[in-house]
C-alpha cells in the first residue's frame, strides 16, 4: 500500500470531520429520567390557577374575552374527555419526564429526542434532529405538534409548528394553531431547565416565555406513554347535540372573584402586554392594599407541610 | 477489465474511508431542501396512501387511487382543470372513473366537466354503437366519468342564474332524500350523508369509511366563519348540526391519545383536520350563534347587535371586512336564520 496517499487521504478525512467536531463536544446528554422542581408556578403546576387568573400572559383582548366564556364544563363533553393539551402544556405541568434518544440504528447517530408524556395529559414530543422537512401549513397537526432542534452551544434549540388549537393557562386562556413554540432545553449537571417562548399572532400581543426544571433522577419511573383514555359524557345534558358550556359576554359568576380575593386591580389580573414588566408592578405599589385576611391557599396546595410547596403561609402567622 | 485489477496499486481502504468522510460532511452539514411538488398553484397532501388532497384549486379536491382508477370529491374551478389533472397524474396514471359533489359551489364543481370527460365511465361504453350493450348515453356520461350529488347540485348547476356549467358537467347521478348513499368502489365503502339547511340545500359529506377519511365540503371552511348561503337554504342550526354529524363520524385516537391514528377530514378549504379541530370549529361557531340568539332575545336589532360584534374573540382568526364572505355578511346570515318565521 501507498503510505503517502494514505496519509493524505487520512488528513483529508481529519480536515473534513473537524469542523463537525465543533458542535458535537458541546453538546449535552439529555437522555434519563427527570423529576419535577416544582417551586415556581407553585399553584398554576399543582392546583391549578384560580379562575380568571390571567396575570403575566401578555394576551390581548380577544384572548380575554375567549377566556371570560370559558366554562370548565367543557371537559365534560364527551367529544374533549380524551382531547390533550397541546405541547406548551410541558412548560406549567407539575409532571416529571423521561427522554429518551432515538438513534440511527445503523449510523449512530441522533435522530431524535423524544420528551415523554409520562400521564400529563399532552402528547410526547418528538425533537427531530436529522434535518427533515416541516410539513406544509396544509397537512394535519397533531397535539404533538411537529419539532425539530439543533444545537446552539450547549443548548438545544427545538421550535415547534403545527399545533393545535389550546390554552395556555388552565382556566381557558386559549391558544390558537398558529401558534408556535421555540424550547431552549439546557442542562446543568442534574439540573434541566426547559424555557419555552410561544407567539400566537391570534391571541398574544408579545411572546410569552415560562420555563420548567427538573432534576436528574436515577430512580424514577415516569413512563414513555400515558394512561388509556376511554371517552363518555359526564353531563347528561351534554348528549344533546348543539349544547357547547360557555359564558354569555357579561356573565361569567368568576369574572372579579380573582380580583377581589387577592385585593388586586382588575387591569392586572385579565392580564396583558403592559402587565408582564417591572414597571407594571411599580405602578400598582403606592396603591395595592393586600387582603385582610387569605382564604385559599394561603399553605400551599399540597396538604402535609404547609411550608412544602415554600409559600409564606399567611393564615398561620395570623 | 475490473475494478480490482484497474486499481492495483491504489490503496482503496483510504479512499474510501475519505470518499466516506466527505459524504458524511455533505449530508450532516447540507439541511436537506423542503419537499416541493412540481405543479404551480396545487399543492398535493397525501392523507393516506391511497388518498390525497389537491389545495390551490378552488375548494380542496379529495383524490382517491384504487383498482378502478380515481374517485374524485369536487373537481375545483373550471379554470384550474388542467392543473388538477396534471396533479392527479403525478399521482397516477389511473384515470378518473367517478366524481362527487359535496355543494354546487363554483370552486367545488366548476372542474366537473372538463375532469369527467378526461376520465372514462364505469360502464362499458361504445362510442360508435356497433359494439353490443353499452348503457345510455346518460348513464354513461357519453364515455366520461360519472358524476354523482344531491338533486339541488343538479337543480342550481342546470339553473340559468348561476355561472354558466356545461351540460357535461351536471351530476348524473343525482340524488334526493335523507337516507344515506352507499357506494363500493376502489375496494372502499363510500357514504354520503345529506345535510340539510347547513352551509347551503345542497351539501353531502362523503365518507371513505376504509380509508378512514371523510371530506366535509364547505361545511367546514378554516379560512373563515361558516359560509351561510342564506338564499339556497342555509342555516346557523343546519350548519351546527352538520358538523356534529361530522364529530360523530370521525374517531379520535383514544383510548391510546399519544397516538395520532385517528379520522382525517378533508374540509372544504384550509387544512386536513381531525375531530378535535372540528370540535373547536364546531365550538366557535355555537359560540356565536348562542351570543346572537342570546341578543334577539334581548330585542336588539340587528344592527346593534353587528355594532356589539358577538363574534368577538373569533374575530382575528376568521373574520375579514373585505371580500365574498365578510364577518359582518356571516352576522346577518346567522341573524336572518335565526328570526326567519319570527
Amino acid at each position: 500500500m501507498n503510505s503517502a496517499l494514505l496519509r493524505i487521504a487520512c488528513a483529508a478525512t481529519v480536515a473534513l470531520l473537524a469542523p463537525m467536531a465543533g458542535p458535537v463536544l458541546a453538546q449535552a446528554d439529555l437522555s434519563g429520567q427527570w423529576a419535577a422542581v416544582n417551586q415556581q408556578d407553585n399553584m398554576a403546576r399543582g392546583a391549578g390557577p384560580d379562575l380568571v387568573d390571567y396575570t403575566g400572559l401578555p394576551i390581548n383582548d380577544e384572548a380575554r374575552a375567549v377566556a371570560l366564556g370559558y366554562s370548565a364544563a367543557v371537559l365534560s363533553m364527551t367529544e374533549r374527555g380524551c382531547m390533550d393539551y397541546t405541547e406548551n402544556y410541558l412548560l406549567f405541568a407539575p409532571h416529571s419526564i423521561m427522554i429518551e434518544r432515538v438513534n440511527d440504528p445503523v449510523t449512530g447517530d441522533v435522530r431524535a429526542w423524544r420528551i415523554s408524556a409520562g400521564g400529563s395529559d399532552r402528547a410526547p414530543i418528538t425533537i427531530w434532529m436529522d434535518g427533515r422537512p416541516r410539513p406544509s401549513p396544509n397537512a394535519p397537526y397533531a397535539f404533538s405538534g411537529f419539532t425539530t432542534g439543533e444545537w446552539v452551544g450547549d443548548r438545544l434549540v427545538a421550535r415547534m409548528t403545527h399545533m393545535k388549537r389550546g390554552i395556555m393557562r388552565r382556566n381557558g386562556v386559549p391558544l390558537s394553531d398558529r401558534a408556535t413554540m421555540t424550547l431552549h432545553l439546557l442542562r446543568r449537571d442534574d439540573l434541566l431547565t426547559v424555557m419555552g417562548v410561544i407567539t400566537d399572532p391570534i391571541y398574544l400581543d408579545e411572546p410569552l416565555v415560562q420555563t420548567g426544571v427538573w432534576r436528574l433522577n436515577p430512580r424514577g419511573n415516569t413512563p414513555a406513554t400515558n394512561p388509556t383514555c376511554f371517552p363518555f359524557s359526564e353531563l347528561p345534558r351534554l348528549d344533546t347535540p348543539g349544547s357547547v358550556p360557555h359564558f354569555l359576554p357579561g356573565t361569567n359568576p368568576d369574572a372579579e372573584t380573582f380580583a377581589r380575593r387577592y385585593n388586586l386591580p382588575l387591569e392586572a389580573v385579565y392580564g396583558g402586554a403592559q402587565t408582564i414588566y417591572p414597571e407594571f408592578r411599580k405602578t400598582l405599589r403606592e396603591t395595592y392594599t393586600p387582603p385582610a385576611a387569605c382564604t385559599r391557599y394561603c399553605c400551599g396546595w399540597g396538604g402535609g407541610n404547609p411550608q412544602a410547596s415554600g409559600l409564606r403561609c399567611i393564615a398561620r402567622e395570623r | 477489465m475490473n475494478a480490482r485489477i484497474a486499481g492495483r496499486g491504489v490503496p482503496w481502504t483510504a479512499v474510501r474511508l475519505a470518499v466516506a468522510a466527505m459524504a458524511l460532511t455533505v449530508v450532516a452539514g447540507a439541511p436537506r431542501a423542503q419537499e416541493q411538488r412540481p405543479g404551480g398553484a396545487i399543492e398535493t397532501i397525501q392523507v393516506r396512501p391511497n388518498v390525497y388532497m389537491l389545495a390551490g384549486a378552488g375548494g380542496n379536491i379529495a383524490v382517491h387511487v384504487g383498482w378502478m382508477g380515481v374517485v374524485l370529491v369536487d373537481t375545483g374551478s373550471a379554470e384550474m382543470s388542467d392543473q388538477v389533472l396534471a396533479a392527479i397524474g403525478r399521482i397516477t396514471d389511473e384515470r378518473i372513473r367517478f366524481i362527487i359533489n359535496t355543494t354546487a359551489e363554483a370552486d367545488h364543481v366548476g372542474g366537473n366537466a372538463s375532469l369527467a370527460q378526461a376520465g372514462l365511465t364505469l360502464l362499458r361504453y361504445n362510442r360508435s354503437a356497433t359494439g353490443g350493450f353499452a348503457g345510455s348515453d346518460f348513464q354513461t356520461n357519453f364515455g366520461a366519468a360519472g358524476i354523482m350529488a344531491h338533486e339541488n347540485v343538479l337543480r342550481r348547476m342546470s339553473a340559468s342564474e348561476r355561472p354558466t356549467f356545461p351540460g357535461t358537467g351536471w351530476p348524473t347521478e343525482a340524488y334526493s332524500g335523507a337516507r344515506v348513499r352507499s357506494l363500493y368502489l376502489n375496494g372502499d365503502g363510500i357514504q354520503m350523508f345529506y345535510q340539510p339547511e347547513a352551509h347551503s340545500d345542497a351539501d353531502t359529506i362523503v365518507f371513505f369509511r376504509r380509508a378512514d377519511v371523510v371530506v366535509a365540503g364547505d361545511i367546514l371552511d378554516l379560512r373563515q366563519f361558516p359560509v351561510i348561503d342564506v338564499e339556497h337554504g342555509g342555516t346557523i342550526d343546519g350548519e351546527i348540526a352538520a358538523l356534529n354529524r361530522l364529530i360523530d363520524l370521525t374517531v379520535p385516537p383514544a383510548p391510546l391519545v399519544w397516538h395520532e391514528d385517528r379520522t382525517l377530514v378533508i374540509p372544504g378549504h384550509g387544512r386536513v383536520c381531525d375531530q378535535a379541530d372540528v370540535v373547536e370549529y364546531r365550538d366557535m361557531t355555537t359560540v356565536i350563534r348562542d351570543r346572537i340568539k342570546d341578543m334577539i332575545g334581548k330585542g336588539m336589532t340587528l344592527d346593534q347587535i353587528t355594532r356589539a360584534d358577538p363574534t368577538f374573540g373569533y374575530r382575528r382568526q376568521y373574520g375579514s371586512d373585505t371580500g365574498p364572505w365578510t364577518t359582518e355578511m356571516f352576522v346577518t346570515a346567522v341573524h336572518r336564520t335565526l328570526t326567519a318565521g319570527s
